[in-house]
């Protein structure tokens, strides 16, 4: 894997990650659904979140060495979590401009 | 007050607001130009356009034959030492310094001929990471200990934010747009939450580095100045001080000896030359690893004999305490960073900087609607509000206004990188009186507009002084350029529509009373 491919695929998996999560959220599934999902889903979708983010930590060091993989892993979940909450807050602004 | 013991999280939240307000003044200054030297080599580059663009240099073996046998010909022929730092896609000429008769010196070779080649004088990339921790004007060691201190209060407001902050996780994804007070407070929380490793990381860190100022006695304890200098040498790279007279010797091929570092570690991770002759007619040859993707800053190199060609010393382990602090440096300098993890750095630690400037922001909007005369606030509110918009909105206009000086002053002005540096404090305290004088929300329009202006006519100016101009980079290929004036207009941009966003602000109508508690608790 060269690097570029290696930060790709961490970056991807930690903002599936982040999605997951955030779809794990009762206001957040309010916001995007209309209404709470069921709790097995709630569950599954927590359980997912959870595992990717921690995955793309070994795909992070497998990648690109142990340190640097680890630091890198660091600011992509960083990104990963900002581009979900600044696209979670679009969607609701552009909700409440449409009505 | 009521009579009733207070929480934990109400005693944290007092401690978090009155330790981050004392010094986030200075905490927003050393963020934003440390975020800022994340990018050092590229504005040293970009602060001195007339060096060479980055070509593809030849190989390290035969690069650093040629620059000795250049140093050796014409740069420092009496030279008792040379140290060749090697190009970099980030910095592609090649740096020298040396000692002979007449002492230190440096130059900067072309690193195609060996020639030296000139540039403006100027302090570049290096003046915001100096200044970062050193600050200016002031004894460094002064400098260092605010730094110190005011990093010491950035981890107590760290530590007291998260416990202050009830529903870390439940509160993770969410902004609650229009709202007042509770806006800022998510946006303060979010660009805390979301940036944490980091902002824990380099303030930690940030402590590390000067460790042996802050807290000597570790040090004084070691007797004699030899364990001393074994203990400087599990640190940092460190070769006995040269002498100043030295008999020339005739020294073995540099090009082998590179050839065999690369052997050992790889190509491309040779980062310097250097080279150290004694009176006894022997010379030792040094060559040091680049720290690319290796955290840790403790030292790798090899020592050859410099007449036979022998290797002496191969220095590729430190004791786990040396390697401990290598790494926090390592993390805090993110030298080792790669292109995508640098954007990293500078994007987390730019959060860092938004969330001190938020934090500021917070203890005023808060405090407004309390006021009980909004038309003449009491004295520790508008210190408060001008010295938030000097400092949020005024440095960012220096900084710019630094790079309108490199650019505009004559290159034969005597002293010319220390007016540079002048001129960017006397921008900064001219934002200052005007911060002062105007009315507080026309301060912080106009000074984001300025800085805006600032910031995306700097591609024109660089167009119009240099031929290095933002059509000419982007079509030859020269990203440092091209990359530099791209993000240039787009800081701009974010200018400007902080500007546009506070000249439309129209201040809340004073509510009855919030619901007791939902806002008071959490912040």
């Amino acid at each position: 894997m060269t690097p570029a491919i290696s930060h790709t695929l961490v970056l991807a998996i930690s903002l599936a990650g982040f999605v997951c999560l955030a779809l794990s959220m009762n206001r957040h599934q309010r916001d995007e659904f209309g209404r709470a999902l069921s709790a097995r889903m709630t569950w599954w979708l927590r359980w997912l979140g959870w595992v990717l983010v921690t995955l793309a930590l070994p795909v992070a060091i497998i990648g690109l060495g142990t340190g640097f993989g680890i630091v890198a892993w660091n600011g992509h979940i960083s990104l990963a979590a900002t581009v979900v909450f600044v696209g979670l807050l679009a969607r609701s602004r552009r909700r409440e401009i449409k009505g | 007050m009521n009579a009733k013991p207070r929480g934990i999280r109400q005693t944290m939240s007092d401690l978090h607001i009155w330790t981050g307000l004392l010094v986030s003044w200075i905490l927003y200054a050393i963020f934003l130009t440390g975020t800022v030297s994340y990018f050092r080599d590229e504005i040293s580059v970009w602060m001195r356009p007339e060096l060479p663009a980055a070509s593809h240099p030849s190989a390290a073996p035969e690069l650093a034959q040629r620059m000795i046998d250049a140093m050796s010909k014409t740069h420092a022929p009496g030279g008792t030492m040379w140290s060749i730092r090697l190009p970099t896609p980030r910095d592609p000429t090649v740096f020298v310094f040396w000692r002979d008769e007449s002492g230190f010196a440096s130059a900067t070779l072309d690193p195609a001929s060996g020639a030296r080649v000139s540039a403006r004088d100027t302090k570049g990339g290096d003046f915001f990471f100096s200044f970062h921790f050193n600050l200016h004007y002031i004894p460094r060691l002064w400098g260092r200990w605010i730094a110190g201190v005011s990093a010491m209060f950035m981890l107590v407001a760290i530590v007291s934010g998260v416990i202050t902050h009830k529903k870390i996780f439940t509160d993770f994804f969410t902004f609650r747009w229009g709202k007042g007070q509770r806006s800022w407070l998510d946006g303060h929380a979010a660009l805390s939450v979301l940036g944490l490793p980091f902002h824990f990381m380099v303030t930690y860190s940030g402590l590390v580095t000067l460790m042996v100022l802050y807290m000597p006695w570790g040090m004084q304890s070691v007797a004699s100045p030899e364990i001393q200098a074994a203990v400087t040498n599990e640190i940092r790279f460190k070769l006995p001080a040269p002498e100043p007279h030295g008999a020339v010797t005739a020294l073995t091929a540099i090009a082998p000896l590179v050839q065999q570092a690369e052997a050992r570690w790889g190509r491309g991770s040779v980062r310097s030359v250097e080279i150290t002759k004694s009176a006894d007619n022997g010379a030792r040859v040094a060559i040091t690893q680049a720290q690319s993707r290796r955290v840790s800053t403790t030292p790798r190199y090899l020592v050859f004999d410099g007449v036979s060609g022998e290797l002496v010393t191969a220095k590729e382990h430190s004791g786990p305490a040396a390697e401990t602090q290598g790494v926090f440096y390592g993390l805090h300098m993110g030298r080792f960073a790669d292109l995508m993890t640098r954007w990293l750095y500078f994007l987390s630690s730019l959060a860092g900087t938004t969330m001190i400037a938020s934090g500021l922001v917070l203890w005023t909007v808060k405090r407004r609607t309390k006021l009980a005369d909004p038309q003449r606030p009491y004295f520790g509110f508008r210190l408060v509000e001008r010295l938030n918009i000097a400092t949020i909105a005024g440095l960012p206009f220096a900084m710019a206004g630094m790079l309108w000086a490199n650019r505009l002053l004559p290159l034969n002005v005597p002293g010319r990188a220390e007016c540079e540096i002048h001129l960017f404090f006397i921008l900064w305290a001219l934002m200052l009186f005007h911060a002062a004088l105007r009315p507080p929300k026309r301060a912080w329009v106009e000074q984001f507009l300025a800085t805006a202006a600032a910031l995306a006519l700097l591609p024109a100016l660089n167009l119009l002084t240099t031929t290095r101009g933002l059509p000419g980079s982007l079509t030859s290929g020269d990203f440092l350029f091209a990359g530099f004036d791209l993000a240039l207009l787009a800081l701009a941009a974010t200018s400007l529509e902080i500007a546009r966003r506070t000249a439309r602000h129209q201040p809340r109508q004073a509510k009855k009373r919030r619901r007791a508690g939902s806002v008071g608790e959490a912040t």
